[in-house]
């Protein structure tokens, strides 16, 4: 995973593992095929990040373990540099009742699509409404790619 | 009559383990180390029947696959002194990750009984497991226990009992790639034939042949089909464009999940949520650290604030005793009487000094390991540690060694891999502990006017620290201690630590400090008693005794530092524990110490003998605890190279720079 993709929030499938701690990694269960969920990064310029593989295992290694790794990008917050002009959906609102309640009022709930418009500043299109969202906000919109709708 | 009989008990870390070891085995339990490593090895003793148990608890490892030192342990012990069965616990809430080496172990041909602990926890969480789904599929007795509690404890004795009476297992069969099976098989077949197997599995030792650790090079069954595990190696890398370890760990965490889904009836959405919530304060981007700040100073505190009264006390205990034994031993010659008053009786007292930090600090290290907040620590210090070779636990140790070395040392235990606890070894000695802080505010008071000493002592707070972080720029770029291993570190949920564990584990450091690091520390102080003390008849430090004349010899090294012989003396003193530094010179410059010293040194000499004091050779019981640990002379001769290097380093450069400008 390029490392400027690294931020909470971001949810990949790992394709293959690489790098020393690869065979650490291996007998630890934590193999291809699994979805990991990276959780929270350390003070100091996110070195150590604290990583969710599968649904409960919390596992913490750094930032160039990650690095390491080919993942598919399953979900990313809507400040990702992976966000492009395109169609998406929103997976999770990351983000306390009182977040959720602006979001909601904006169109922006868990499951509804959203189209983003321009990626700097960043402008979405929800409901036909064109809202601009600050870096705080952008980074608690947590969205997956559409699939094809052939 | 009682058979002997040997029990491994065998996990994943954060299982449980541990407690699950002090549950069955109670106080009949003695710590060492493993052969040759500085991991520690706890042995333990219970009766089972007619059976006399030895419970050998292994460190713990996720895979006898060896991807660390404490896994390599595991797989020697394993293949080449197998014990008679083996206890395997996992974690309820978290099977799959254990699972991957209890499918492991259950090929191995030895009986093997399974625990499925913190069953409490799991239940309060929501978790609903079906262990008879384990244990139909896993071919062996599969108990659910809570350590803690002790629930369950009755249930698996009698599961161990019966496995050690029938050892006659089906194991599991894990379904493995084609080539994968015909070189098993083909490796199993010259095994049986030239019967080397030891009673172990015929395939689990093709596949440790085929994974080929140097931990199995030395087994017999090894020489024969060395040649033959490489051929089919290759053939397997070539098949399936993956290394044999990583092939089998897909096969067994493969038939883990599957185990898994079936075992489970229900499984609550999320991971522990209190957890959850508690690590969005505790680990928060900018709260986090300021919490840790408190939460270490509280640590702090609580150890040496708590600890100086109660050391304070026992050495006033120490000294009535040491004078009656005075008076006992009047009858004596001087020196007799001297040498068991000043030599053995104050070589005990400085060991028991240390008994009530210890015990504190490792009261508060259980609580801090038990709670889970060790590995949130580790978390939000990683980033900065890393910097200087290490990783984020070994600043917990590096801390607390501010206030005294010695429990810090023992203290790397805790850490992960050889690498981080023989570098935190090495750093920890630069740490300004309070006995050399007593020191320094002495001699600056004396030596500076009360608005400068202040500044003097902070100036050697920054000088420790930097000594820190350059020695552990140094050993990083010269790689001391091999390469670091990954940093990767499972984040246990939050618990509320057991009184009983807490306890136990801290008796049972004390205990080890007393038998491993006692013995020296105490012959320290009489070989420096009998540096000072002798030949017969001399003063006491003085110029004739073996001390002064040591000092007289060294005077070319420490002259060009400002030191003189009679201070040479002192640090030679300073060896036994460094506060007794300032007792020396008393010894050494008789009369009022305060015009002595000022008539004496002068203000950069002053300075230059506070560097070295820092720096120089760890005391005798920071020494005794680097050789316990690291179970290795080279770095406890390493240590002492080290800091006596860099402080004549620093002092000549403090002394010689102060020249110019005075």
């Amino acid at each position: 995973m390029s490392p400027n993709l690294i931020q909470p929030n971001v949810a990949c499938r790992i394709r293959s593992i690489k790098g020393g701690s690869g065979a650490r990694l291996t007998q630890m269960g934590i193999l291809p095929g699994v979805e990991m969920r990276i959780v929270r990064t350390s003070p100091f310029g996110s070195g150590t990040v604290e990583v969710m593989i599968g649904d409960a295992d919390v596992v913490a290694l750094r930032s160039d373990e990650i690095v390491a790794m080919e993942c598919d990008l399953v979900a990313v917050p809507l400040s990702s540099p992976a966000i492009e002009q395109a169609d998406y959906r929103v997976s999770m609102l990351a983000g306390g009742q009182g977040f959720k309640h602006k979001m909601a009022a904006l169109g922006v709930v868990e499951g509804a699509k959203v189209e983003v418009i321009s990626t700097s500043p960043l402008v979405i299109s929800a409901h036909g409404k064109h809202v601009r969202f600050g870096r705080g906000e952008a980074d608690k919109v947590v969205v997956e790619e559409v699939a094809d709708e052939s | 009559m009682n058979r002997d009989v040997r029990v491994a008990l065998a996990s994943t870390p954060n299982t449980g383990k541990t407690t699950l070891f002090n549950r069955l085995t109670g106080s009949n339990q003695n710590v060492g180390n493993w052969p040759g490593v500085s991991i520690q090895k706890a042995v333990g003793h219970f009766t089972l029947g007619e059976y006399a148990v030895e419970l050998v608890d292994l460190p713990g490892a996720y895979s006898i696959t060896p991807t660390s030192e404490e896994e390599r342990i595991v797989l020697d012990f394993f293949v080449n002194d197998p014990p008679d069965v083996i206890l395997n616990v996992l974690d309820a809430r978290n099977l799959y990750r254990g699972l991957g080496f209890t499918l492991q172990m259950s090929g191995s041909g030895l009986p093997l009984v399974v625990a499925v602990n913190m069953m409490d926890e799991a239940r309060r969480a929501g978790v609903d497991l079906d262990l008879d789904v384990l244990t139909e599929h896993l071919g062996c007795p599969v108990v659910p226990t809570v350590g803690r509690t002790g629930e369950g404890l009755p249930s698996l004795k009698k599961a161990i009992y019966e496995a050690l009476k029938h050892p006659e297992q089906r194991p599991p069969y894990v379904s493995q790639p084609a080539v994968v099976e015909a070189a098993v098989a083909d490796l199993s077949r010259t095994i049986e034939r030239n019967n080397t197997s030891k009673g172990l599995n015929e395939g689990f030792l093709a596949l440790r042949a085929l994974e080929a650790d140097p931990a199995f090079d030395e087994h017999p069954a090894m020489a024969d089909i060395r040649a033959a595990a490489g051929t089919w190696r290759h053939r397997i890398e070539d098949t399936t464009g993956l290394g044999v370890p990583a092939v089998c760990a897909q096969c067994r965490f493969n038939s883990a999940r599957g185990l898994v889904l079936e075992a489970t009836r229900s499984k609550p959405p999320l991971p522990d949520a209190l957890s959850e919530k508690l690590d969005r304060v505790l680990l928060h981007r900018w709260f986090g650290l300021p919490l840790f700040a408190v939460i270490m100073m509280v640590v702090f505190q609580g150890v040496y604030a708590l600890g100086a009264p109660i050391q304070g006390w026992l050495a006033d205990v120490f000294a009535w005793v040491g004078g009656g034994l005075e008076s006992i031993t009047s009858g004596l010659p001087e020196v007799v009487q001297s040498f068991v008053v000043g030599g053995l009786w104050q070589g005990l007292a400085t060991v028991a000094s240390f008994f009530p930090i210890i015990l504190l600090f490792f009261v508060f290290m259980s609580i801090i390991e038990d709670s889970g907040y060790m590995a949130r620590a580790a978390f939000l210090m990683d980033r900065l540690m890393h910097r200087i070779g290490l990783d984020g636990k070994a600043f917990i140790n590096l801390l607390l060694g501010y206030g005294c070395n010695v429990p810090a040392i023992m203290g790397t235990r805790v850490l992960s891999g050889r690498h981080n606890r023989i570098r935190a070894m090495l750093l920890i000695p630069f740490t300004l502990c309070s006995a050399r802080l007593q020191v320094f505010i002495f001699l600056s008071a004396i030596l500076f006017t009360p608005s400068i000493a202040p500044w003097v002592v902070f100036g050697l707070y920054v000088a420790s620290f930097v000594a820190v972080i350059g020695v552990g720029l140094l050993l990083k770029a010269l790689q001391i201690a091999g390469p670091p291993e990954p940093f990767i570190m499972e984040i246990p949920p939050y618990r509320v630590p057991m009184a009983r564990t807490v306890a136990l584990r801290s008796w049972y450091e004390l205990k080890d400090f007393l038998y491993r690091a006692g013995t020296l520390i105490a012959a320290g102080v009489v070989l420096v008693w009998i540096l000072t003390h002798l030949p017969p008849g001399v003063e006491v430090a003085s110029a004739s005794s073996y001390a002064g004349q040591l000092g007289q010899f060294f005077e070319p090294v420490f002259h060009p530092l400002g030191i003189a012989w009679q201070q040479t003396v002192a640090l030679l003193f300073g060896f036994v524990a460094k506060e007794i530094v300032i007792g020396a010179f008393a010894l050494i410059y008789q009369g009022d110490l305060t015009t002595q010293i000022a008539a004496h040194v002068t203000a950069l000499q002053g300075i230059s003998f506070m560097v070295f004091t820092l720096l120089y050779t760890p005391c005798v019981a920071t020494l005794s605890a680097i050789r316990a640990e690291a179970r290795s002379w080279k770095v406890t001769f390493g240590a002492l190279a080290l800091g006596l290097g860099l402080a004549w380093s620093a002092a000549f450069a403090v002394y010689r720079i102060g020249l110019l400008f005075l």
